[in-house]
């Protein structure tokens, strides 16, 4: 192999090319002491023009929530992030992934274990013209439980951030797998 | 992805780019929110965006160069001041490495605008072919325009250094 010019070293330290073309460069760098000079000059160039790149960067970046206005003309924002306003640093952020990962799922976890334990819960009918005194907490032989779950989800459509919630009570007198009306929750 | 995915994943890369290549935080922040409201129309017309990240860089570029053009010469960027790299490094060291750079910035600026955009790009270590499709050039041609930019701007810093 011919000695190797500037271009062909770039290519060679920006992983450019084919496998096949880069073991012929390696094996001529090892054998020629006046392009081994020629590749650390190229290395030494290219860090140079990337250190001073660097220098024309900010340090930290916060990224912004985002901005719009829809079809109707009305002014919508978007979060960047779970975490609107999170600053980014240059420092190595590895770290940081599996740890949000294990914090939602214990999230995750904490909130589904209480929906899933015990008896089903069935909501008392709204419509029934029982259902205030049903909800009287004075009467000692009724005792209610209400949960409240709020979901918090972006609609898929105007991608605004929209919260849902349901709400469902249980009759602790009531045995166990019966109901007396059917499942109406809604979202 | 979603506007949302391209939008956390891409923001700082672009603000990034955007900062080089005009030189200033208000201006480049202005020109990365532009784009990506851009993106946000294209993505509700349904438009097919083929490779995202070359979609966000090319519009980028584009309204940086628009940007540049406007004003009636490249403005000068203000140095940022460089902390010693370790405790150790004499003064004399730190002068002379700061000058270096320095010197480094000026050449830059004084190279011509589609050779300054690749040198911009090259920094966010992209393929040469998305390069070449941001820049509009040949894939073949991006490693040879790479490679007498650098040497340009090194035999610059070294001339300066010498005068």
């Amino acid at each position: 192999m011919n000695c190797i010019d500037q271009e062909t070293l770039l290519r060679y330290l920006d992983g450019e090319m084919p496998i096949p073309d880069r073991k012929e460069v390696t094996l001529h760098l090892e054998a020629c002491a006046k392009c081994r000079a020629e590749f650390e000059a190229t290395e030494a160039s290219r860090e140079l023009v990337h250190k001073t790149i660097a220098s024309l960067e900010p340090a930290e970046v916060t990224v912004p929530a985002f901005e719009y206005k829809d079809p109707k003309g009305l002014r919508r924002s978007l979060s960047s992030s779970r975490h609107p306003g999170l600053t980014t640093t240059i420092l190595p952020r590895a770290w940081m992934r599996p740890a949000a990962i294990l914090v939602a799922a214990a999230l995750i976890v904490a909130v589904a274990i209480p929906m899933f334990s015990g008896d089903p819960i069935t909501p008392p009918d709204p419509s029934s013209e029982t259902f205030e005194s049903e909800l009287d907490h004075s009467n000692p032989n009724k005792a209610w439980h209400q949960r409240e779950l709020v979901f918090t989800f972006r609609n898929s459509d105007t991608y605004a951030v929209e919260h849902a919630v349901i709400t469902s009570t249980r009759d602790e007198n009531q045995p166990s797998g019966e109901t007396n009306s059917p499942d109406n929750r809604t979202l | 992805m979603t506007f949302d995915t391209l939008y956390r994943e891409y923001y700082e890369r672009l603000y990034r780019f955007a900062c080089r290549m005009l030189g200033t935080a208000e201006e480049a922040k202005d020109t990365v929110q532009e784009t990506f409201v851009k993106l946000h129309s294209a993505l509700g017309s349904e438009t097919r965006i083929k490779n995202p990240r070359t979609w966000l860089y090319t519009v980028t570029a584009n309204l940086c160069r628009n940007q540049l053009k406007r004003k009636t010469h490249y403005r000068d960027v203000i140095l940022k001041q460089l902390e010693p790299t370790t405790t150790q490094e004499s003064v004399e060291a730190d002068i002379v490495r700061k000058e270096r750079l320095a010197r480094m910035q000026k050449a830059i600026q004084s190279l011509e605008e589609r050779d300054r955009t690749l040198i911009m790009l090259y920094q966010d270590r992209l393929p040469y072919a998305e390069m070449a499709e941001i820049i509009g050039v040949k894939p073949s041609s991006v490693a040879k325009l790479l490679s007498r930019s650098i040497e340009k701007l090194t035999k610059h810093v070294k001339v300066e250094a010498r005068s």
